[in-house]
């Protein structure tokens, strides 16, 4: 009887082990877009990509007058000559990047498998200044966000390509971004997913949720309410001081995980940066 | 008379001036206490604003003088970064995607 019961308890576990062993980055992001194909049945990829507006039509005609003439564009000029303007030495931004920039802004961040670590954009072009012997920007505000508009501008409609690559430390990388994306912090005790996921469509006080899907594909975005263009580690670090927690550094590896995470969540959609946002 | 009234003077004065000294003392020993423990919570990408809210109180509180409400602020903020930090300990052990995420 003993043996019966060992032996059941073994192909229970034996057939439950490889189903673990197998859920990675792929099947994650499966169950994640058939969650919210649940959710919103009728959304299309341009629903995701309107994120709040969806859920409420004064906002949404107001999103749409100011999209008339959209305020990124004075910003995406403004990228346009300070990426284009050469170092000191004579080389420039597009020297340092693949394809000379264009049309790479939708597949980042990016997993080095050199140094081992995710890499986002900005870090690109801080290590392209710094190689050329020119101080490196901040990360969230100025020229920097100036230059991230500009490409991201250049790969508009291109979908959402974030690679988990299979290397181990590109998995830990994953799985430390998809840690903090659904770690409950401050005094509230909310996580991402509490309002992004369960409660994406409904109200946080004056606020419409935007589902999790398709808020990456609009970053860098204007933000009405910062008068300025700013990538979304700028947004995260907001959402963040919204539920009382002391935000992650800019650019520190938990930040760029978290990216990294957030961003594949939108694979497949066309990437919609810049956008206009309240 | 004058002599003795000095003397008077610093018989009381003295251990007043003695509590002064204690409270401040207390005062910023609980203040750093406050700061290590916040910083332990922020090692763990736990620490909470409202913690650094209350450390900042406290130091501007006790550069007033007013020890005893810069010790019970800096307490409070310990005790509040003791809840960030253990809260930040429970999710790095039991963080998961709620079932709905789940494949």
């Amino acid at each position: 009887m003993n043996k019966v019961i060992l032996v059941v308890v073994y192909l229970g576990f034996m057939g439950t082990f490889p189903m673990l062993s197998h859920a990675g980055p792929d099947e994650d992001l499966k169950a994640y877009q058939a969650y919210f194909k649940q959710q919103f049945p009728d959304f299309k990829d341009s629903n995701y990509l309107m994120g709040m507006y969806n859920f409420n039509d004064d906002k949404r005609r107001q999103w749409e007058e100011i999209m008339e003439f959209p305020p990124y564009e004075f910003v995406i000029e403004k990228g346009e000559r300070l990426f284009n303007t050469p170092f000191p030495n004579g080389k420039s931004y597009a020297d340092c990047l693949e394809n000379g920039g264009t049309g790479i802004a939708n597949t980042y961040p990016r997993f080095d498998l050199q140094e081992g670590r995710v890499r986002t954009l900005s870090m690109e072009l801080n290590r392209c200044r710094e190689k050329n012997g020119a101080k490196p920007l901040g990360l969230l505000k100025g020229d920097l966000p100036a230059i991230l508009a500009y490409l991201a501008e250049t790969s508009r409609g291109m979908p959402i390509d974030i690679q988990v690559a299979d290397d181990p430390r590109a998995l830990a990388a994953y799985e430390d971004g998809k840690r903090i994306y659904f770690t409950r912090r401050g005094p509230r005790g909310f996580a991402c997913y509490h309002c992004h996921w369960e409660t994406a469509g409904r109200r946080i006080r004056g606020n419409e949720l935007s589902p999790a899907i398709g808020q990456a594909a609009n970053f860098p975005a204007y933000r009405s309410k910062w008068g300025a263009l700013g990538p979304i580690q700028r947004r995260y670090k907001g959402c963040m001081k919204n539920v009382g927690a002391k935000p992650l550094k800019a650019g520190s590896a938990g930040m760029n995980n978290l990216e990294y995470f957030h961003r594949r969540l939108s694979n497949g959609l066309p990437s919609n940066a810049p956008a206009a946002r309240f | 008379m004058k002599k003795r009234c000095l003397a008077c003077l610093l018989v009381f004065m003295l251990p007043a001036a003695g509590i002064c000294a204690d409270s401040a003392t207390d005062a910023q020993k609980a203040i750093a206490a406050a700061k290590a423990a916040q910083k332990e919570a922020d090692a763990l990408q736990g620490g909470w604003r409202s913690t650094e809210s209350l450390i900042k109180k406290a130091e501007k509180t006790a550069a007033k003088g007013d020890h005893r409400k810069a010790l019970a602020l800096a307490t409070k903020a310990r005790r509040e970064a003791g809840l960030a930090r253990a809260q930040a300990e429970h999710e790095r052990q039991h963080w998961s995607p709620p079932p709905y995420a789940q494949p």
